[in-house]
């Protein structure tokens, strides 16, 4: 399979940049106060790639959110924080000072209703742009070596999708959580198969020809 | 006075696309332009004043309100809408102190008609 044009990749960030929108909306109103969310980049990368970009040479732990769904495309999507990122986001979720015995017992609640809504709202907008239906599963909370939460197949284990092994590819954008001026940056993942990526491209084709009049 | 020219700045060829479909269905006479940068879009408004900006909020380099100030100093008193996915009231109240119409994105072509609508006086 080729390379994703630049036009794809221009239409895969704008439909999770409408999602990533819609996401500080619904977290603006969990936290009472501005949230900035952005996600100014979005790359193409091999499993391999993905693990070294986030790792970044430090054998720090990660915290992720997963959320696997199906529809015209099946895979698996993933909002990712290095440990110490992810302990301080559930520390400006409570706005106050506390142990960090009570934050570490708090991480997984918080991390994973952080990732609900920016999954949900990125999955969402990709399905209803693309006029499809994606159905999800329930987030779950993952938390070890980056390059161990990436190696975990695309969608739901399926032996008849599942099977492309090596050529399975990850969608990768920075996300940028501001709250009173300070940012936090994890990475929200798209894992999906060769026959997933192929059918998100043949979605976003249709929608293409749509616009393209 | 109907608005006959359009102005759309987005980063996303997609979104712009988006843009002129939804603009085109609701007003196919309206002469639609596009910018895919802040600076494209300052060039663009120095050649020719459209009669409505529509702006994306969040772009590389300067963003959607930040631009709309500038536009503002080379096209005072020419209506300018804002369009974002983030609909939080404080984002909502910034963009409308500066006299931005707040929209929705992804916007359809009801909802641009409506604006289009009433913009014309």
């Amino acid at each position: 399979m080729g390379a994703l044009s630049e036009f794809e990749q221009d239409m895969l960030r704008e439909l999770l940049n409408v999602g990533i929108g819609r996401a500080a909306y619904s977290l603006s109103r969990m936290l009472d106060e501005e949230i900035v969310l952005s996600a100014p980049f979005l790359k193409v990368l091999s499993r391999q790639e993905a693990t070294e970009l986030i790792q970044n040479d430090s054998d720090e732990p990660v915290a992720a959110v997963r959320q696997s769904f199906d529809g015209p495309f099946q895979g698996s999507a993933l909002l990712i924080y290095h440990e110490n990122t992810s302990l301080e986001l559930v520390r400006r979720m409570l706005k106050e000072e506390v142990p960090l015995a009570t934050l570490t017992e708090l991480e997984q609640e918080s991390l994973m209703e952080v990732g609900n809504v920016i999954l949900n709202a990125c999955l969402g907008s990709i399905a209803n742009m693309l006029g499809g239906e994606l159905r999800c599963d329930l987030p779950e909370y993952l938390k070890g070596r980056c390059e161990t939460l990436l190696q975990q197949p695309a969608g739901r284990v399926s032996p008849a999708l599942d099977g492309c092994g090596g050529s399975e590819c990850i969608l990768l954008m920075y996300v940028d959580f501001s709250t009173g001026g300070d940012s936090l940056k994890g990475y929200l993942a798209l894992l999906l198969d060769m026959v997933g990526m192929t059918r998100l491209r043949g979605e976003m084709s249709h929608l293409m020809e749509r616009y393209a009049g | 006075m109907p608005i006959r020219s359009i102005l759309a700045v987005d980063d996303s060829r997609l979104a712009r696309m988006m843009l002129r479909e939804a603009v085109l269905k609701s007003r196919p006479e309206c002469v639609f332009r596009e910018a895919g940068t802040a600076e494209e879009a300052l060039n663009a408004t120095r050649q020719q004043i459209p009669d409505l900006f529509l702006i994306d909020l969040n772009m590389p380099g300067m963003n959607g309100i930040d631009l709309a100030m500038e536009i503002s100093r080379i096209a005072p008193g020419v209506p300018m809408a804002l369009l974002t996915a983030n609909i939080q009231d404080k984002v909502k109240l910034r963009a409308e102190s500066i006299g931005l119409i707040f929209l929705e994105k992804p916007i359809s072509s009801d909802r641009l008609g409506a604006l289009l609508a009433q913009l014309d006086v």
